[in-house]
């Protein structure tokens, strides 16, 4: 573990897979029903910054450089270098995919909760 | 192909219109009517495509023009397009029986999630994204969570609505992550790419294996995540808690439509990833072996367990899901015995479950209505003479032993199959859970013979044709495929195309990426 871009990337991916068991503990045992819902955007949040991290590149520099072009390259060398040298901006865009469908399923779990609560006056759920 | 990749999406922009609609009409009839117009539509256009698949293969549609492996592509083999359209009949005979069972405030917005429910189970069916098909499940999802609180008066329906949306959220979520691993593994999220890349390292981009290393240990990883998914779908034991909360909540037609429309997508993501993604010769190899056979045992307890719960049932909902869960179980069994025919039995079990729980459901829909839940309560039927002899061909049909129903042909087919690959102790597990499954079907009939305490008095009984007709033509549909199946040649071939469409992954790669 000399190379420390390795070390920290392994702590990042480690401390996701961590999150991710904490998160799952909390649906699955947790009886009241918001807590319910906090872990369970913890967990669809974790899973979307491991998608982040599979996006990104080893470069020689310090850091990769966001996948953002302000202007096309006459050299296709030019391109070629930026290809090598930016984040892989496709899983961003699934991420912002699953992130707006996220919304629409926690607004309507938030609703549901809600009802819940009107019915039983209480949010636990045994 | 364009009306393959026009179908979710009109099926999801009709349903979307309603809401704004809804500022302008008020009347509910206009929106039965509307839904039933839109749901036709949607099952001439899966006939099309259907048709289309028998005509030329594998057909696709690229949205937006580009080149596979980028954009979507929606790509439709035999396996999605004999679904599909299975799917499509039993929504719209479910949107037909809800103008007539269904009577609340917020009408319109039942349609609109009628119709994306129809929307995200075809576009899961014919979808050739890995990605797309996360999102079509979640719109599939969301709807159902939705549906299933639909009557949000009744606390038993709202609880059953957040056990399952909790649930299947975490589900989704991972097989989100199955398509993230995926994508670091191979570099693509195009499922015929995936396809050609895991049997053919010569097919790898610099992209490819290059976030993960390891593509064999990535894929099983992926196709694990996916398959949690998959067995929760399909509501294959362990994942099997969820339908007999969720399922007898929802309104009747829903639950109809559960099988068809929501059960039916786990069997399919199963076949479609380990046949046509990972098939024999992949780069998963022997651990495909090992997958399959652990789904297998899955599936051999899954018919067991639904079909030993099912016997003591006093709800008659919870009757049907029970039996659901031992049929898709019998399913799933068929469909990974790894072979052509064990694909094409699991298809026709698929086929023959669907439409005689739906029909089950809506024939027992106007005793519910009538009486109310309790099994005693189909005793009602005996006043229609269509809606009691419906009843029993859904038994009989599930039961599988009259070989005029496609439930006999469907098991005879899953019996030969495994026979085929050698396992004998599954077709004693089929042989078993007919029998004991059998036991409560024999015991509802015998409540059919039996007399109720009298109806409650209820403005929708006054006119019972819709369901009458309904459930009609969904006993014709039954009937017609048992005898079809064997006496006529062409359905016969198209059965058992499916399964070999399953096993050809070439022609699927062929149709995508073969420009």
């Amino acid at each position: 573990m000399s190379d420390p871009t390795t070390f920290l990337f392994a702590v990042v991916v480690l401390s996701l897979v961590a999150n991710t068991g904490i998160s799952l503990y909390g649906v699955f045992t947790r009886p009241s029903l918001v807590k319910k819902f906090i872990s369970l955007t913890i967990f669809s949040d974790t899973l979307n910054s491991f998608a982040i991290a599979i996006g990104f590149r080893r470069v020689v520099g310090p850091y990769p450089s966001a996948a953002v072009l302000s202007s096309v390259p006459e050299d296709p060398d030019e391109l070629l270098a930026f290809a090598g040298s930016a984040v892989d901006p496709l899983p961003q865009a699934l991420v912002l995919t699953a992130i707006v469908i996220g919304l629409a399923v926690y607004m309507f779990l938030a609703g549901l909760i809600m009802l819940y609560h009107r019915h039983y006056r209480t949010t636990r759920m045994v | 192909m364009l009306v393959a990749g026009l179908l979710p999406l009109f099926l999801m922009g009709a349903a979307f219109t309603i809401p704004a609609l809804s500022l302008v009409v008020k009347s509910p009839r206009f929106y039965r009517v509307y839904a039933t117009a839109v749901s036709l539509v949607g099952l001439a256009m899966a006939l099309a495509v259907f048709l289309e698949t028998r005509e030329r293969g594998v057909v696709a549609y690229r949205f937006g023009g580009f080149r596979p492996p980028l954009g979507i592509v929606y790509t439709v083999d035999a396996l999605g397009a004999t679904l599909g359209l299975l799917s499509a009949f039993v929504l719209t005979m479910s949107v037909v029986y809800s103008t007539w069972m269904v009577r609340s405030r917020g009408e319109y917005l039942y349609y609109t999630l009628m119709l994306s429910l129809g929307a995200g189970s075809l576009g899961c069916l014919y979808t050739g994204d890995v990605f797309n098909l996360f999102v079509m499940l979640e719109v599939l999802s969301l709807s159902a969570y939705a549906l299933v609180s639909f009557y949000r008066d009744n606390p038993r329906a709202v609880e059953a609505s957040i056990r399952y949306a909790f649930v299947g959220m975490v589900a989704t979520s991972l097989y989100l992550l199955a398509s993230f691993v995926l994508y670091g593994s191979y570099g693509t999220l195009n499922m015929a790419d995936i396809a050609l890349k895991a049997r053919n390292p010569a097919a790898w981009t610099p992209y490819s294996g290059w976030v993960f290393g390891d593509v064999v240990l990535s894929s099983a990883i992926a196709i694990a995540l996916s398959a949690w998914t998959f067995t929760f779908k399909a509501a294959v034991f362990p994942n099997h808690f969820w339908l007999p909360d969720a399922n007898p909540e929802a309104p009747t037609p829903v639950s109809a439509l559960f099988v068809a429309v929501i059960d039916l997508i786990g069997a399919y993501g199963v076949i479609r990833f380990l046949y046509t993604l990972f098939g024999e010769g992949s780069a998963v190899g022997v651990l495909r072996h090992d997958i399959l056979l652990v789904l297998h045992v899955l599936g051999a307890l899954s018919a067991l367990v639904g079909a030993m719960l099912l016997v003591v049932q006093t709800d008659v909902k919870k009757f049907i899901a029970y039996s659901t869960i031992s049929h898709m179980g019998l399913a799933f069994m068929a469909a990974t015995t790894g072979t052509e025919s064990g694909v094409s039995a699991a298809t026709l079990q698929l086929i023959s479950n669907s439409l005689s729980e739906a029909l089950l459901f809506y024939a027992a829909g106007v005793a519910i209505v009538a009486v109310g839940r309790s099994v005693e309560g189909v005793g009602f039927l005996r006043r229609s003479k269509v809606a009691s002899a419906a009843f029993v061909v859904g038994l009989l049909n599930l039961f599988g032993v009259v070989p005029v129903f496609v439930g006999f042909w469907s098991k005879l087919f899953m019996f030969m199959a495994f026979l085929e690959v050698g396992y004998l102790a599954s077709a004693v597990v089929l042989m078993a859970s007919t029998g004991i499954s059998g036991v409560g079907y024999v015991k509802l009939i015998n409540y059919l013979a039996r007399s109720t305490p009298g109806p409650r008095e209820d403005p929708r009984l006054r006119s019972t044709l819709v369901p009458v007709l309904v459930v009609a033509l969904t006993t014709l549909a039954l009937v017609a495929l048992g005898i079809a199946v064997v006496a006529v040649p062409e359905v016969g071939r198209a059965i058992r195309e499916v399964g070999a469409s399953a096993m050809d992954y070439a022609s699927y790669v062929k149709a995508v990426i073969g420009w």
